[in-house]
């Protein structure tokens, strides 16, 4: 080999030694990961509205148009260590997901308070929903309708029980199908699947707040343990549900953040108002059927008096049905508004990014401030 | 005579030839179902126990028999004494073994029909397991635990202060029901690695004289190594074989009284699947005498129940994070439960009765193993016989 070969070899050695370090670095960086929830691809969930474009659309109170990409996720698995970059990450998988993406799951660690503030900005935003991972055990369910054992027959005796009513309830034969797919449990860490610190505040962010329980058998989490940052952060929430600071002797200040209820003020009023006639309905009908109950207990539930209840239940399995319906499409309506005021005709990720960024930082300003 | 044997030996062509013989059942007691545990429900009075399964007192099972056994493993051919295994069971608990939790993949149909036999003349109860992760959940056959009180002024504390609660039977089966709750906790749990029953256990499943949980089924298939047709026989002795042997299984299921809905799952599920289905709680005659002695429909009562919570649940998930109040479907919840407690016990007791005499009628006077093998065999030769 001549020397003259040696030099730009040696050269090159270099160059890839540095770029290996590079992605190697790159690589080891914290950094948020994102997963496709594979069932919570549209083209898998298709099957829950019978494949039929009419029923997805008129299930959700949507007008005619087009469907989703069906390659497109409606949740994501949100997993690693936050790290600054992760709210643009979360903003290019919202864009990506052009107003179809409606919940994450999250099971993410570490503290970075301004990132944190910026994913729950976006968060609240796009009117996303959340889901906390606090045990690794944790099915993945449509949020969209409630799985539930469709009504009973109350005819017959106990001998011969006729088979469940399956006609009641939309979407409950397609459902049916949905919840035998064998690939419905997140795939969790057992040791890092908790939703604590900068998590917590991006949970507190969402829309809609669930989140799992251990099994009766597991012994339960520990509390995550209070921290200079939970005043920041229930600061920040105060200004995310209530569009203000909280008094500075407000005793949640001095306590970390709980596990919050499943609707923000806002969103509640909005779920109120808009399924109002569902509310009322249903209220009366759970009034009816508990009369029916009482008049059938004074008669020692007789089977013929049980018999007769099979009218009222099945008035009030068809009312709760279309409050559920309704309050889906509420908060899908509401969601797709969210992206349309945000990316109207495009989305420019930069004006976004640089939106974000500067009502996450007010927020944090404002809750130093306290 | 020849077409029976013909049959029998059909049924083994078309069940009992099995891809692994590693194992067989296993039947063991459910430690929490020993009389001694179960007690505890009556606050360690035995004759309490006796009161509320209207038994004589002189006649009391021994503290150490079990109520319930666990049957978990593969339903082998004879020769794996699987029958035996279960026989030795009901003779050594002298009648107190009252229900048997069913957790196994199926096997061998011969064996499945001998196991059910002796199921249904000893009128035991059958469930298929109830699992929380791989521990087993027990819950004695003959009690329907209390629910909690309902929101009222008792629970709201604004009784008169100073006022004493007079005792109801109420109250002293929930402090019992929390005795024996306390006292499960104490026990090792019984593992159970396999949650279902399929197949040749839906037989003994069937069987049953009450029976609760579902049943995987399919219909007949060759059970041979790996195969679930066997290819080497024409397929004109394939289907006569096969329709044989669904002939039979049909009369058993009509002769268990397993329900119509039952019997049509396991027509119509293909041999390479399984088909989850409810067997109907009690042979329909059972029911009506039941009903009529109990005045009441226990079974009903249930459904009602559990079409109360799937009620009280759809409109208050939280899912959707709005939902409206369910006062006065959970009171009647409460109106439910008392009754059908009243129901339940009633039926238990009656149950009782009749399992207690069909020990006697079997072993009266000591138990003959040899006999009852022999009864039980004769069994099957009859639904052979029947089915033609």
């Amino acid at each position: 080999m001549s020397r003259r070969g040696a030099k730009p070899q040696r050269r090159v050695t270099r160059w890839l030694i540095a770029a290996a370090l590079t992605l190697m670095s790159a690589a080891s960086a914290p950094a948020l990961e994102f997963q496709c929830i594979e069932p919570s691809r549209y083209k898998n969930l298709l099957p829950v509205f019978d494949d039929d474009p009419n029923v997805f659309f008129s299930y959700f109170g949507l007008p005619r148009g087009r469907l989703p990409d069906m390659e497109t996720c409606r949740s994501l698995l949100i997993t690693g260590t936050l790290a600054t970059g992760d709210a643009d990450a979360m903003l290019e998988r919202i864009i990506e997901g052009k107003g179809w993406l409606a919940v994450l799951y999250l099971s993410f660690q570490g503290t970075n308070l301004e990132e944190e503030a910026r994913v729950a900005a976006i968060v609240r935003g796009f009117s996303l929903k959340t889901r906390a991972v606090r045990h690794a055990a944790f099915n993945y369910l449509p949020d969209f309708v409630l799985w539930g054992q469709p009504p009973l027959a109350l005819t017959g005796t106990s001998a011969a029980a006729p088979p469940a009513r399956e006609d009641i309830l939309p979407l409950q034969r397609g459902l049916k199908t949905f919840v035998t797919r064998r690939d419905l449990a997140l795939k969790l860490e057992r040791d890092r699947s908790n939703c604590d610190e900068s998590c917590r505040t991006v949970y507190h962010a969402g829309v809609n707040r669930l989140f799992n329980t251990s099994p009766a058998s597991a012994p339960a989490p520990a509390p995550a343990a209070g921290n200079a940052n939970d005043r920041l952060r229930v600061a920040l929430i105060y200004q995310l549900d209530l569009n203000r600071l909280p008094a500075t002797s407000d005793p949640q200040l001095s306590k970390p953040l709980g596990w919050a209820g499943v609707s923000p003020p806002a969103t509640a009023r909005l779920l109120r108002e808009k399924c109002n006639p569902e509310f009322t309905v249903a209220e009366s009908l759970e009034a009816r059927l508990g009369d029916a109950l009482e008049a059938a207990a004074r008669n020692n539930l007789k089977p013929r008096e049980v018999e007769a209840l099979a009218v009222p239940f099945e008035a009030m399995s068809r009312g709760g049905a279309r409050l559920q319906q309704c309050l889906a499409a509420a908060l899908e309506v509401e969601r797709l508004a969210s992206f349309q005021r945000h990316c109207p005709q495009t989305c420019d990720r930069q004006a976004l990014s640089v939106t974000f960024a500067a009502t996450a930082r007010e927020m944090l300003e404002r809750a130093g401030k306290l | 005579m020849r077409r029976v044997w013909l049959t029998i030996l059909l049924l083994a062509f078309a069940g009992c030839i099995t891809g692994n013989r590693a194992s067989a059942i296993e039947v063991t007691c459910i430690e929490s179902s020993k009389y001694r545990h179960l007690y505890q429900l009556f606050g360690g009075d035995q004759k309490k126990l006796a009161a509320y399964l209207q038994i004589v007192t002189n006649r009391l099972p021994d503290p150490e028999f079990c109520r319930a056994a666990l049957i978990t493993g593969k339903v082998e051919p004879a020769k794996s004494q699987d029958v035996n295994k279960l026989l030795e069971f009901v003779v050594k608990n002298q009648g107190w073994l009252a229900a048997l939790h069913l957790s196994s993949e199926g096997g061998a149909v011969g064996t499945g029909y001998q196991l059910a036999f002796l199921a249904r003349v000893f009128w035991l109860k059958t469930y298929t397991v109830n699992v929380a992760g791989t521990a087993l959940i027990y819950t004695p056959d003959f009690f329907v635990p209390p629910l909690a009180a309902p929101p009222g002024p008792a629970a709201t504390g604004t009784a008169a202060a100073g006022a004493t609660p007079e005792p109801s039977p109420e109250s002293e089966l929930a402090q019992g029901w929390k005795a024996y709750l306390a006292e499960q906790k104490k026990l090792a749990p019984t593992t159970v690695t396999f949650r279902a029953c399929v197949s040749a256990c839906g037989l003994i499943h069937a069987a049953g004289i009450e029976r609760f949980g579902q049943v995987r089924v399919h219909r007949s298939r060759y059970s041979g190594e790996g195969a679930l047709i066997d290819l080497s026989k024409s397929m004109s002795v394939t289907n006569e074989g096969l329709m044989r042997s669904e002939e039979l299984q049909v009369s058993f299921y009509q002769q268990m009284d397993a329900g119509p809905d039952f019997i049509r799952t396991y027509q119509s599920t293909p041999p390479e699947t399984t088909t989850a289905v409810d067997v109907s709680r009690y042979p329909r005659y059972v029911a009506d005498y039941l009903n009529a002695r109990c005045n009441a429909d226990a079974g009903q009562l249930q459904r009602l129940e559990r079409q109360l919570n799937i009620s009280i649940s759809a409109v208050s998930s939280p899912l959707f994070g709005q939902w409206i109040k369910t006062d006065r479907l959970r009171s009647a919840t409460h109106k439910v439960r008392d009754q059908r407690g009243k129901a339940e016990q009633c039926v238990a007791a009656a149950h009782e009765r009749e399992r207690l005499a069909a020990f006697d009628k079997m072993c009266g006077g000591g138990c003959d193993r040899q006999k009852l093998l022999t009864m039980v065999e004769s069994k099957v030769r009859d639904l052979a016989k029947g089915s033609r």
